[in-house]
């Protein structure tokens, strides 16, 4: 971003205007772009910890062979809603609240174009959520599906199911409405000067996700809804029974369920592509390649869905397109990598938290891609499917990945959002013990998966005893390393040293250079003056 | 009216986005509904 230091009207004057309500209404009834953020923030964290617990549940049965604390059907309640918890509660709502503190101020708007509507977007969230945990106590106890839904499971599955199949369809329209909000804002409401492509890489990286959420979650809602007519309007879409095909439900799903790791993954490349310029103190290297690869990367995600299906049945020419085009999208990964890389070579770098999760999502989420490409290849799958393996992919990709991303930037922008300035030294213990924590957990996993053990189970055989121990203790670790980050951030908020107006000197996009520290109320009423 | 980079009408460009939605969401269960017949 070449946005000038030009003098605007976020220093000389407060935007507030005197006008900013208080108490709960203010919440309730907020069109405020950066209170929307909060909130969304908030609710993710709140998410996490309750996904977590039920992490830890599956952990915590998986410590020793046998069952020792929960039945199996709970046991895959708890495998289901912890996946859909996590990925739609807690990393997607996290990286829409980044998106609505930061895209306004970043393109130099006032506000979100359609700020009723994103309220409604976030308040949609909560009820979801709360039909997800009462699942848990209808009759026959949560739907232990696996968070994918499988027919013909899903459409046998008890009463639970309704209740997860309407938050599901909650969560998709509140997805729709930000991205919606999100694509408009960002087309339409760019400050004079500020092109498409002087946008900072955030801005980038959430317009692409954007377009692949109102692409591919009205797919789901489709999925889900011919589940719910298959259930109770006699519909036979997956019944093989009636005419209908289970495979089809798959293969609906998965043409969601690929770009949605992407939904998940590409706001988190721009959340990294803000840090590491900023800490090593250069612009981002290859900034017109990383929008292209970005792009080529969410194109690509619509073409290779059915690589999470190998084992379905197949013709053998399928697979191999399949294994192709999955294997391709390494090339616009590795695009995205090597200038991260790049940025950093030869820059005046420092290791500040922020940084630090960035490189650690650097190497942890390059150690994932490694391992999808792995399980790319249709000969290893058929081996690995379904077996721990994959669990250990797909955990670096969204949590060292997505989750490392997002506490690089909560870090990152902590100063901006309240004023103040967190406690470095305990945020290095959170990085350090989060990344030491988070490879225990993880990484003896491939083991038990190249080993043969199954995901989904909650019993499992001797010899897998001793990797699932350690991998066990790492998710106790990695839980309860997380409380010291709610520690940070209270400290922060309540008593963190008053921040600068840009605590960090790298950092060149307009919430930086033309907003004050803690950012007002109000921002960009009159545009900034770019050149 | 804030001046922008580009003059459009924010509704228009929902009204667009809101289309495509509701092709991809009643056009995945049309398309299966009418190969299921």
């Amino acid at each position: 971003m070449d946005a000038a230091h030009a003098p605007t009207h976020g220093h000389a004057h407060d935007d507030d205007h005197g006008h900013k309500p208080s108490g709960i209404m203010r919440w309730v009834k907020s069109t405020n772009h950066k209170d929307i953020g909060t909130m969304y923030l908030w609710f993710s964290f709140t998410m996490f910890l309750v996904g977590g617990v039920m992490a830890l549940t599956i952990r915590s049965e998986l410590f020793q062979p046998g069952l020792q604390i929960v039945q199996p059907d709970f046991f895959n309640s708890m495998t289901t809603y912890h996946g859909l918890i996590m990925v739609f509660g807690a990393i997607m709502p996290a990286f829409v609240g980044f998106a609505n503190w930061l895209i306004p101020m970043q393109i130099g708007a006032p506000d979100m174009a359609f700020p009723r509507m994103n309220n409604l977007s976030f308040w949609l969230l909560p009820p979801a959520a709360l039909l997800l945990i009462a699942a848990q106590f209808m009759p026959g106890g949560g739907a232990g599906v696996g968070w994918t839904m499988y027919a013909p499971l899903s459409t046998q599955a008890g009463p639970a199911m309704d209740l997860t199949i309407f938050a599901v369809h909650i969560l998709g329209i509140s997805s729709i409405m930000g991205s919606i909000n999100i694509i408009t804002t960002i087309l339409n409401m760019r400050a004079p000067g500020m092109t498409l492509m002087k946008m900072p890489l955030f801005c980038w990286t959430w317009l692409i996700t954007a377009y692949l959420l109102v692409a591919v979650m009205p797919v789901l809602a489709g999925a889900v809804t011919m589940t719910l007519t298959d259930r109770h309007f006699g519909t036979h879409f997956f019944n093989a029974a009636g005419g209908g095909d289970p495979v089809l439900y798959q293969h609906i799903f998965w043409f969601f369920g690929h770009p949605e790791v992407y939904i998940i993954a590409i706001p988190a490349f721009g959340v990294v592509s803000q840090v590491i310029p900023a800490f090593s103190r250069k612009p981002l290297f290859g900034y017109a390649s990383m929008v292209y690869a970005t792009a080529s990367i969410a194109i690509l995600s619509f073409m290779v869905w059915a690589h999470h299906m190998y084992t379905a049945g197949m013709p053998v020419e399928a697979q191999l397109y399949f294994m192709y085009a999955t294997t391709l999208i390494a090339v616009p990964t590795g695009v995205k990598v090597f200038n991260w890389v790049a940025t950093m070579w030869k820059g005046s770098m420092t290791f500040e938290t922020p940084m630090l999760f960035a490189i650690g999502f650097l190497f942890l989420f390059t150690l994932g891609g490694f391992t999808g490409l792995v399980l790319s290849i249709v000969p290893v799958d058929v081996q690995l499917h379904d077996t721990y393996y994959v669990v250990a992919h797909f955990h670096y990709v969204m949590v060292a990945g997505a989750l490392f991303s997002a506490f690089a930037g909560i870090y990152f922008w902590l100063p901006k959002w309240t004023g103040r300035m967190y406690d470095e030294t305990l945020g290095k213990w959170h990085f350090w013990l989060s990344l030491v924590f988070f490879n225990v957990t993880f990484f003896v996993q491939h083991f038990l998966g190249l080993a043969g053990m199954p995901r989904r189970i909650p019993d499992y055989a001797v010899q897998f005893t001793e990797f699932n121990m350690i991998s066990s203790i790492g998710a106790w670790g990695f839980g309860l390393s997380q409380l010291l980050f709610l520690y940070i951030v209270i400290k922060c908020i309540r008593s963190g040293e008053k921040a600068p107006d840009k605590p960090w000197e790298g950092a060149d996009s307009l919430e930086w250079t033309h907003l004050p520290t803690p950012a007002p109320w109000h921002s960009f009423e009159k545009p900034p003056v770019l050149k | 009216m804030v001046p922008a980079e580009v003059k459009r009408n924010n509704r228009r460009t929902a009204t667009v986005l809101w289309l495509i939605v509701a092709g991809f969401f009643f056009g995945v269960m049309i398309k299966y509904y009418l190969l299921a017949r």
